[in-house]
């Protein structure tokens, strides 16, 4: 019973941070239609300028404050200098584009930091919290708490607020919008400078869970991410924060606790092939006409 | 009677918009004064809503000017010709499904802080907005339908949302883009009347119409478009019977 626990706050720590990932994914692809592979890329930069900033202040706060700030900088200009030029051409360019831009990200992380797995100091062992038979680890408490927050400032953003509502009207008919007053261009980059600095939080909060950043550290996570967001229904963002704590939860106790002989990894393209063959516009997306 | 030049909302100036070897619209110029219903109207292919598409900046001319009350504003992009002041409905009419009637008419209230993070940040449903969209959808008589999804309304009730939403934005010049096709006889009577108070409330619309008893019966003047370019100009008892026109309708005696 313990165990089994114990492997629950472990996905749905997992999957609060899949959550975080996909989100940026979503809203791109909700805004643009296009398939954001270099997302990918940007949380491992996140988790890079996290980690510097950490050993320079050795503050967490200031480390996710930083590396959300530069990955914002850098969605923009990834949206602003590529994709928006590209978007006149079928869908598959700014794909290749974005795969493009990723692999170079891997390879300016490779050249500027080196090929290793770096480490997060240990400086940041955190106090454990039992409650009753369970017990959380310092690490997951921070992992769920910073992707609640997280992701109730994004909703609340993109539900409650008059930018949020511009974001809605851009993504469901961009002309549309324009002829309302909406500023398409620059709802454009408010959605690439938050999926990007959100990307930035799950990127630091790997690095930390795992005390892991390396090069290629977005390879999986790049086609992971993907897959949640087409089980969750593409452009659906609730869908994909939901597709997103089920992955972790399946990962956690099919391969964890069952120990089902697969890898982890497999688990979220096995459930986009299913997806594909029941459910084709995802859990919440829409049928498309 | 009014000086040339005088009061004019709209001038349109030898505009054009070619796309590769098609004229769509060709070296047209017309006007739209104050408080009128100006009327667009001509065989299909005629150039109507390219015409609509460079005035509200979907498309740069490819030559000539306009000017909103003055001031220039071919080139500039769609967000800021709607704000100052066209608000246009197109004739597929194009909802945003996914959100309430209210929270479509909201959309346009929010035009004049799009431009900033921080000035739009604020709650969009407050009681000021809300206040502010529901009187436009009691212009409209949608006020019944706030709460609803956008998605479930009627053609004829859609058209009724464009054309709050439009006036959400406060304009000096509606565009109004076949907003009679496709309802049915009584829908069409309900919307003139509908047309007419707006107007008398002291907008002014340009329109684009199919059916002739309508646009005969709602504007004041009719420009005639046919391949691109100008055929006619005028009342609708000249235009009626201007021989140019009822060629480009009937087509040529034999």
């Amino acid at each position: 019973m313990q165990l089994l626990t114990e492997h629950l706050i472990n996905g749905l720590a997992v999957g609060s941070i899949y959550a975080l990932m996909a989100l940026g994914l979503a809203m791109v692809y909700g805004i643009l239609r296009i398939l954001h592979v270099a997302h990918a890329g940007v949380y491992a930069i996140g988790a890079y300028v996290g980690l510097y900033t950490f050993q320079a202040t050795d503050s967490f706060l200031v480390a996710i404050a930083v590396a959300m700030a530069a990955c914002a900088l850098v969605g923009v200009a990834i949206e602003k200098l590529v994709y928006y030029p590209l978007l006149k051409f079928p869908p598959y360019v700014p794909l290749i584009a974005s795969i493009a831009i990723f692999l170079s990200i891997e390879e300016l992380c490779r050249i500027v930091a080196g090929p290793y797995i770096l480490g997060f100091p240990r400086r940041l062992a955190l106090d454990s919290l039992t409650l009753g038979p369970v017990s959380l680890g310092g690490m997951q408490i921070l992992v769920l708490l910073t992707s609640l927050v997280i992701l109730l400032v994004l909703w609340f953003i993109s539900d409650k607020t008059e930018v949020g509502l511009a974001m809605q009207a851009t993504s469901q008919d961009m002309a549309m919008a324009s002829a309302m007053g909406v500023d398409t261009k620059r709802i454009i980059s408010i959605t690439f400078a938050l999926g990007s600095a959100v990307a930035a939080v799950a990127g630091v909060l790997v690095g930390i869970y795992y005390n892991q950043v390396y090069p290629t550290m977005g390879a999986v996570p790049a086609y992971k991410t993907l897959a949640i967001i087409v089980v969750g229904g593409l452009g659906s963002i609730p869908g994909a924060v939901l597709a997103a704590l089920l992955l972790g939860l399946a990962e956690a106790l099919l391969i964890g606790y069952a120990a089902i002989p697969l890898p982890r990894d497999a688990l979220a393209f096995i459930a986009m092939i299913i997806v594909f063959m029941i459910r084709p516009q995802g859990l919440l997306g829409k049928k498309t006409r | 009677m009014s000086m040339p030049g005088e009061d004019l909302i709209l001038r349109v100036e030898k505009m054009s918009r070619h796309f590769g070897g098609l004229k769509a619209v060709d070296n047209v110029s017309f006007h739209v004064r104050r408080g009128e219903i100006l009327g667009l109207i001509g065989p299909n292919g005629a150039g109507k809503t390219t015409c609509f598409n460079v005035i509200s900046g979907v498309y740069r001319p490819t030559s000539g000017q306009v000017f909103l009350d003055g001031s220039r504003i071919d080139g500039l992009p769609a967000h800021s010709i709607a704000a100052r002041g066209v608000g246009r409905t197109f004739q597929i009419v194009r909802p945003f499904g996914g959100m309430t009637v209210l929270n479509n008419v909201m959309v346009g209230l929010g035009m004049p802080r799009y431009g900033s993070f921080i000035k739009s940040s604020p709650l969009f449903n407050n009681s000021k907005n809300r206040g502010q969209a529901m009187a436009f959808l009691n212009e409209v008589g949608l006020e019944g339908l706030a709460d609803s999804p956008a998605s479930i309304l009627s053609l004829g009730n859609l058209r009724r949302l464009e054309l709050a939403r439009a006036l959400a934005l406060g304009p000096k010049l509606l565009l109004l883009d076949e907003s009679f096709s496709g309802l049915s006889q009584e829908e069409v009577g309900r919307m003139m009347g509908l047309v007419r108070k707006i107007q008398e409330r002291g907008f002014t619309i340009l329109l684009i119409e199919h059916n002739m008893r309508v646009a005969m019966s709602l504007c004041e003047r009719l420009v005639v478009l046919d391949h691109g370019g100008k055929l006619a100009e005028g009342t609708p008892d000249e235009v009626r019977s201007d021989e140019k026109v009822i060629e480009a309708y009937l087509g040529k005696g034999e």
